[in-house]
């Protein structure tokens, strides 16, 4: 290979890949028009394409394994002393490579889907083809004129690489970022499928039936990704939090909100033939948001932690996104005649018009979250004026949005679809609320004894009646989580009892049968029963944020800190030598009482490269009842004395377990029946159930292989044997809870650094405002105060979180005012929805009641067919 | 392995080159040589039949979630008849209208048969008069 010019042979691959792209897309638009004989040539150029674009990643690939630095991403993002897996994993570790690495995903995802699709919906399979490779196109577009992953070094090859960024050094690199990818890039699919219903005018159920496995799996994905992003960040960047609403967490949330809402709306278009339009729409808001979402990474508009260097790709992106409003704008209302609704519910005291309420709340999040991510943008549009919104203002705000979630999300099964009887659903809801109640009682009466106030008030965002209300809202969260957690659970466990026991009685099965024929003959309702226990389970685990215990002390080996119900005693320090690095490792034991309960060692990692880079490595040891977390300061090599924190935090692994409860919620949907198994289904219903199947095999095994090690089971052999790194954690130590609250608000604004909350920023400027602040603290003077000062001495960007007045309220407002007007137009749409009760049949469209047949004839086929109906 | 990885990954590059070569020559010879007779649509469902057959299948869903949901307690019994035979006959009026459009098809396919046959048994009368004349 030595002689030869990869970076040439690359860029010609790259070359290739467009004009492959727009051939196959042209021959398939050109397929849909009239001429079904190009079809398989349009497929075949498609998978050419895609094998083009495998050509150009194992290119690069090589590239990075043999060490070519002439090409410029190599030389960025690698050295020699990276091992393999650090050199593959640097092809999606800078921007040109993920922008390849998302069309590699997508060539695969185009490849099995069209592969799979062999014969079926002939009618769409063209505009299918045409959509994914327009995408494709696209995203060629922009390696081959903005983001060049084979575009070479001006000054020529130089002897070693830069190195990848040490941050990004470690195993969840390997993990959470192609996971993650594969979550977005999935929704093109299922976007291709829409696309092709609507360019086509076949807007009957075929796309959903064809679409509907892909759709599973891109949100199984996603999910995944979101939760392993999670983990990274709980265990990687060490700064004692999950979710720290950064843009780009935000960017993958939205999707994760849509999609959901698609999920759930898309079964009133199966069983009643409506919300058609919105369906439609939901699916292409959803594909809008992974594009809007890596154009927030990629564009470097948005500040982030995880975003790539400002570049002029941004510009390519919103083209392609004001293209495909256009576009999808449209064909939908080109095809409005063809998405009218054909049925009406039959009363709003049932589950379809709680699956309603549930998109209303779904899509509240979403807009809620897209305008706090985009403020600073409109601020800086409108006004000049930098804001930042950081995470203080989505903690306080998301709370209640989760919560009335929650609520939707317990009570919706429970109902009956189409009609709910008043005291049949009181039956029904019998338990659940008994046991609720019950949970209530025990957590406002006892839970303050165990250390679980059930009100836990936070501290107010604004000086305002709103901050007043907020702080309220947020006091009573953990009561109000456990309770409908509880509510929930226990709802859905007794669908699950329930449900066996109607099909023990009726078909005189046996308990495990009963059960497992249950889940089988609906997984897509048991499989989501499982997905919304996970969600409670999740919901648990956050509330246990609320009852976080902290302490930071200065030790010499020996002594002991106490935290919670714990005592940590520092042992002592020791320093081991890896390659590249230089890892200071402090070992600590943990004590509940006198009983020795665990050994963790916090460490910090000095890397070679760059020189003098320090990643802290935090120390986990998790139970159900709660983590133990804890982190290095600083320790002194020579004198041994060092700083800890240690952070005790209750129920986080219920967060995981949640996830992987989702995950196998997911899996069950997707699970083929044992019909499909044994190939008695129609290959015409099956959906692309091989590939699709193998897909979630594979998600499944690298999902839940990733919470596994979340769940910190491994967390303390981990922290000694992996490279890992962290931003935020380790050298600011904060004394108290106001401290914290008021430095995680105010930005560093010394013009050198990032501008990092004074919580995490360790730059000497950032030292000395808190010093200053803490002697205002001292003197007795109020949070708000300090805040309101400083914004106006360092101006409003000087603020984590926009004040409630001028422009800033508009933040909050507008979102809030949408939410509630959405919700009285969608009362007030569910009842001219509702069918009169002496309206016509359900969908007597073309025949009235009077020619009703009254054969027996009729009767008994109809009876067949139920008997061989499968959900 | 990291003397093995960049000949694995020049391996992998070449095998998909050609692979992509193939592909790409399939669909330029396919695009050459098709005609308007080398694929023929498989489905003659009309959209009327398609919006039918989703309709039966949603009505078929609902027949099966009332008697469920019934059967749970969610839904009274008179609240359960009103539903069950509102849906019941739209399922026969559907399953009906299918037989209907069906019976279409059955009429034109029984046509051509006869046609077939009427031009057959012409073709044997004049062969069996050719012969006897």
């Amino acid at each position: 290979m030595s002689g030869l010019d990869l970076p040439l042979f690359g860029n010609l691959v790259l070359c290739a890949i467009m004009v492959a792209a727009a051939y196959s897309a042209a021959i398939a638009v050109a397929a849909g028009r009239g001429r079904p004989h190009l079809l398989p040539s349009a497929k075949s150029a498609a998978f050419a394409t895609c094998a083009l674009v495998a050509l150009a990643v194992f290119l690069l690939a090589y590239a990075f394994q043999a060490h070519d630095f002439r090409i410029r991403y190599v030389f960025r993002y690698s050295d020699r002393s990276m091992p393999w897996w650090y050199l593959w994993a640097s092809l999606w570790g800078g921007q040109d490579g993920s922008i390849l690495w998302w069309t590699f995903l997508l060539s695969i995802y185009s490849a099995v889907c069209l592969g799979s699709l062999k014969q079926r919906v002939l009618a769409l399979q063209p505009y299918i083809v045409a959509t994914l490779m327009s995408v494709m196109l696209f995203f060629t577009v922009l390696m081959l004129f903005a983001a060049n992953p084979f575009a070479t070094v001006a000054s020529g090859a130089a002897p070693d690489g830069e190195g990848l960024n040490p941050l990004l050094q470690n195993y969840w690199m390997m993990i959470h970022p192609p996971m993650l990818y594969l979550g977005m890039v999935g929704w093109a699919v299922p976007f291709a499928f829409v696309m092709a219903a609507l360019l086509s005018g076949r807007l009957n159920d075929e796309w959903i039936t064809a679409s509907r496995r892909w759709t599973v799996f891109a949100w199984i994905a996603l999910t995944v990704g979101n939760i392993l992003g999670m983990v990274w960040s709980y265990e990687e960047l060490g700064w004692g939090g999950y979710w720290a609403w950064d843009p780009v967490e935000n960017a993958a949330f939205l999707p994760l909100m849509s999609g959901t809402a698609y999920l759930h709306s898309v079964m009133l278009q199966e069983r009643r033939g409506m919300f058609k339009v919105w369906n439609v729409f939901l699916l292409c808001l959803t594909f809008f948001m992974t594009i809007f979402g890596t154009f927030l990474t990629r564009s470097g508009m948005i500040a982030s932690v995880h975003s790539f260097a400002r570049s002029s790709i941004g510009i390519y992106f919103v083209w392609y996104m004001v293209g495909l409003v256009l576009v999808c704008g449209a064909l939908i209302v080109a095809r409005l005649p063809k998405l009218r609704a054909e049925h009406r519910i039959d009363s709003l005291l049932s589950r379809d018009f709680t699956f309603l309420l549930n998109n209303w709340i779904l899509m509240g999040m979403l807009f809620f979250v897209v305008i706090a991510t985009t403020f600073p943008l409109v601020s800086e549009a409108l006004r000049d004026e930098t804001v930042t919104v950081g995470p203080g203002y989505y903690n306080k705000w998301m709370i209640p949005l989760g919560l009335i979630l929650l609520a939707l999300t317990g009570v919706g099964p429970l109902l009956a679809w189409r009609k709910s009887t008043g005291a049949h659903m009181m039956k029904v809801m019998f338990w659940p609320t008994v046991t609720s109640v019950a949970m209530l009682l025990a957590h406002g009466l006892g839970g303050t004894a165990l250390g679980f106030p059930p009100y836990a008030p936070g501290d107010e965002i604004y000086d305002t009646v709103t901050g007043k209300v907020l702080s309220v809202i947020y006091g009573c969260a953990p009561v109000a989580a456990t309770t409908l957690c509880t509510f929930l659970v226990v709802g859905h466990l007794q669908e699950f009892i329930r449900g066996t026991r109607v099909r023990m009685r009726n078909a005189k099965e046996s308990l495990p049968v009963a059960f497992f024929t249950l889940i089988g003959r609906a997984k897509r309702r048991y499989g989501g029963y499982i997905v919304h226990m996970g969600l409670a389970s999740m919901f648990f685990g956050f509330t246990g944020a609320t009852y976080d215990t902290e302490a930071e002390a200065a030790l010499r080996p020996g002594e002991k800190m106490q935290v919670a119900d714990y005592s940590v005693r520092y042992d002592g320090s020791r320093m081991e030598v890896a390659a590249g690095k230089r890892m200071l490792f402090a070992d600590m034991t943990v004590f509940e009482g006198d009983r020795e309960v665990a050994k963790i060692s916090p460490a910090k990692f000095i890397y070679d490269k760059p020189p003098g880079t320090t990643t802290t490595e935090v120390a986990i040891r998790s139970t159900l009842a709660s983590d133990i977390y804890g982190i290095m300061n600083t320790v002194n090599p020579t004198t041994k004395l060092g700083t800890f924190r240690v952070i005790v935090r209750p129920f986080v692994i219920w967060i995981w377990i949640g996830g992987l409860l989702m995950i196998l919620g997911s899996a069950t949907c997707l699970a083929p029946s044992v019909r499909e198994v044994l190939g008695e289904v129609p290959r015409a219903s099956r959906g692309g159930l091989r590939p699709a199947t193998a897909l979630t095999t594979v998600l499944l095994l690298l999902g839940a292989t990733g919470l596994w090690f979340a769940s910190g089971l491994v967390a303390s052999a981990k922290a000694q044997n992996e490279g890992t790194s962290s931003l935020h954690a380790g050298s600011v130590t904060m004394r108290n809870a106001e401290e914290r609250q008021l430095f995680e608000r105010l930005l560093c604004e010394c013009g050198d650094c990032q501008r990092l909350p004074l919580s995490s920023c360790t730059c000497g400027w950032a030292e000395k405002m808190r010093a200053q602040l803490r002697q205002q603290m001292a003197g007795g003077v109020p949070v708000l105060q300090i805040q309101s000062e400083y914004r106006d001495e360092f101006g409003a960007q000087a603020i984590a979180i926009p004040a409630d007045e001028g422009l800033d309220r508009a933040l909050w407002a507008v979102p809030v005012l949408a939410i509630v007007l959405a919700l009285g137009g969608l009362v007030a749409f569910g009842r001219r929805l509702v069918r009169k009760p002496s309206a016509a049949p359900a969908g007597a469209t073309s025949a009235g009641a009077g020619s009703a047949p009254t054969d027996d004839a009729y009767d008994a086929r109809l009876e067949r067919e139920l008997s061989r109906f499968d959900d | 392995m990291s003397q093995v990885l960049p000949p694995f990954f020049i391996v992998l590059a070449g095998l998909v080159l050609v692979l992509s070569i193939y592909a790409f020559w399939t669909s330029v010879r396919g695009l050459l040589q098709a005609s308007a007779k080398a694929v023929t649509s498989t489905s003659v469902r009309s959209e009327a039949r398609l919006a039918l057959i989703d309709e039966k299948a949603s009505l078929l869903k609902a027949l099966r979630e009332l008697q469920f949901e019934r059967d749970m307690g969610k839904l009274s019994e008179q609240d359960y008849d009103a539903l069950n035979t509102r849906y019941r006959m739209r399922a026969k009026q559907v399953l009906r209208e299918l037989d209907q459009q069906l019976g279409d098809f059955q009429d034109k396919a029984q046509a051509l048969v006869d046609n077939q046959l009427k031009g057959a048994s012409r073709v044997q009368k004049n062969s069996a008069q050719a012969e006897e004349g």
